[in-house]
């Protein structure tokens, strides 16, 4: 993992990273393997710049907003009875959490390609045995019909960034330009991959994975060399956006007073 | 007149209909209204050859089966154990080859118990359409839309022996109320009945018949769907029952440390807590004092 000589720690900085992409009256659900991360960053988006925005407990259908609410604290386990308190306003029947839309959702992965397709189910090892992950809760699913998806990445190193996945648990742009399109796959697929080391999204026309920046005390160079997969880098890349004072503000004083995403 | 027949059971009697290689149905989610004094119970018996299907994500529930050697295959669209990691039985048993995998997503084992629950020979999704879940998975079925033509994933209907469920309150005649999310069991029991199979349901407290009937709108699973109803306080423990009490994570923590030391240690975790605790109510009196039941409870109470 790079060092981090940041006044933030990485996950700070994923949150406000991405907190900007949500926009205001969007519906979506934060997950994946530290869903902590994406609920700081619905939270801060409208606490922000986003005040419509909805929340929905991935899976266990609390619909929450925080606008002119109390604070509360960020829960490691996304279902935890507390969240129940934590800005919701209604909670959806379990069928309701499949039938409701859903504008955006976040991933966490094992592995993750070229086109933004994802493994959480199994790695080969260098020894030929297999390492089995927690399986594709309901990535297959969202990936297919939510509008667009954000990838959020723990590791950024050639066994997590590969050409070729070991099991594709869940689709992105498939095998490349008109795939999600001959399959009939509802929503847009992924438009983000945030790393300790850099964001990247998606070029319009191939749909190749594209840096878009990197962090600060990060380089183009190290990204490029812990790639395994085909990346398209432009001639100048600049450096990821910092938070704002008021972004950091507004993250530690209402959104993570105890510091979970500082530890 | 006759009497009206009581539900109400001992676990012993109500795991008689167990059978090696049942396909079983857990309820509740992640570490919430997991029925976990059921499941040790399963342990104890050394039942074999399980087929155990979360609806929709499961934790220590079904990597304890695992570890006690219950389990033939596992039909688990999320099973770990949160911030805890990976669930590391499961991880070895799958490794080794002692367990099948029937990889899947959530919308998937909800479609085949949709199925069963409308007496349907399958359930159709979208998921999976471009992915290698119809690979490694037979049940998975690439399929064409009638009216469109467009790829869909046919899903079988999933039918449960048994279906294992813990919820806050119950009565004799098989009424359950859950203080806070039911999650998917009322689909469980709706699907598991409607096959013929059995449901079973563990409550924190058995309460008297009137109070579900004085008000209709009380109970979130009607009595018709359930075939038993076992008295165990804290029986979800170390989960939560969801708006009761909140979940045990040291305990859940002590349980991960064990998995990860490996087999022998995990061995010597599944005699102190399942073996030798041979019932619910010595489990109790031995892991759980009133000052962490206060605890436990002190956080359903704290809001900002």
């Amino acid at each position: 993992m790079p060092a981090n000589e940041a006044p933030w720690s990485w996950p700070e900085l994923a949150a406000v990273i991405l907190s900007r992409e949500l926009a205001d009256h969007e519906v979506g659900s934060p997950g994946g393997s530290r869903s902590e991360i994406p609920l700081a960053a619905a939270r801060l988006a409208q606490l922000t710049h986003a005040p419509n925005l909805a929340i929905i407990t991935s899976a266990a259908g609390f619909v929450a907003n925080m606008v002119g609410k109390p604070w509360s604290p960020l829960f490691h386990s996304t279902m935890d009875w507390r969240n129940v308190y934590a800005g919701t306003e209604a909670v959806l029947p379990s069928s309701g959490v499949f039938h409701t839309r859903r504008d955006w959702f976040f991933a966490g992965a094992l592995q993750v390609d070229g086109y933004g397709n994802i493994n959480l189910s199994r790695i080969r090892l260098k020894d030929g045995s297999e390492m089995r992950g927690p399986g594709a809760a309901g990535l297959a699913y969202s990936s297919t019909m939510a509008r667009r998806f954000f990838i959020y990445m723990h590791e950024h190193s050639r066994r997590s960034f590969v050409e070729t996945l070991d099991y594709r648990t869940a689709i992105g742009f498939g095998d490349g330009p008109g795939s999600r399109q001959k399959l009939g796959l509802r929503g847009g697929g992924p438009a983000l991959v945030i790393s300790p080391r850099g964001v990247m999204d998606f070029d319009e026309r191939t749909l190749r994975l594209r840096l878009r920046s990197v962090h600060q005390g990060q380089s183009v160079e190290e990204l490029v060399d812990n790639t395994g997969c085909t990346l398209i880098v432009p001639r100048t890349v600049p450096w990821t956006m910092p938070p704002s004072d008021q972004e950091l503000a507004v993250l530690r004083r209402q959104v993570d007073r105890g510091g979970v995403l500082r530890h | 007149m006759m009497e009206r027949t009581s539900k109400q059971a001992q676990v012993q009697d109500a795991l008689a209909w167990l059978r090696d290689g049942a396909i079983v149905a857990i309820g509740g989610s992640l570490f919430h209204n997991k029925p976990m004094s059921l499941v040790r119970e399963i342990a104890r018996r050394g039942v074999r050859d399980l087929v155990v299907v979360a609806v929709t994500q499961a934790s220590i529930d079904v990597d304890l089966l695992v570890a006690a050697g219950c389990v033939a295959e596992v039909r688990v669209p999320y099973l770990g154990l949160e911030h805890h990691g990976l669930a590391l039985n499961f991880r070895r048993h799958a490794a080794t080859g002692r367990i099948r995998v029937w990889d899947c997503d959530e919308t998937q084992v909800i479609a085949g118990m949709e199925a069963a629950a409308k007496n349907l020979p399958s359930g159709w999704t979208k998921t999976g359409v471009g992915t290698d879940l119809p690979h490694s998975n037979p049940d998975l079925k690439a399929v064409a839309d009638p009216f469109t033509g467009e790829p869909m994933i046919a899903v079988p209907a999933i039918q449960p022996d048994i279906a294992l469920l813990h919820a806050t309150r119950g009565d004799r005649w098989g009424n359950l109320a859950y203080a806070g999310y039911p999650f998917s069991d009322v689909l469980i029991a709706e699907a598991t009945h409607r096959c013929g199979g059995k449901v079973i349901a563990s409550v924190d407290e058995l309460v008297p018949a009137s109070e579900f009937a004085a008000d209709p709108f009380y109970a979130d699973i009607a009595h018709i769907l359930v075939d038993a109803v076992v008295e165990a306080p804290w029986g979800a423990h170390p989960c939560s029952s969801h708006g009761n009490y909140q979940y045990d994570d040291a305990h859940l923590a002590r349980y991960q440390q064990h998995a990860r030391a490996g087999e022998d240690a995990m061995a010597q975790w599944l005699a102190e807590h399942v073996t030798t605790s041979p019932t619910h109510d010595a489990y109790l009196d031995r892991f759980l004092t009133p000052t962490l039941l206060a605890a436990l409870r002190r956080e359903i109470y704290a809001r900002q």
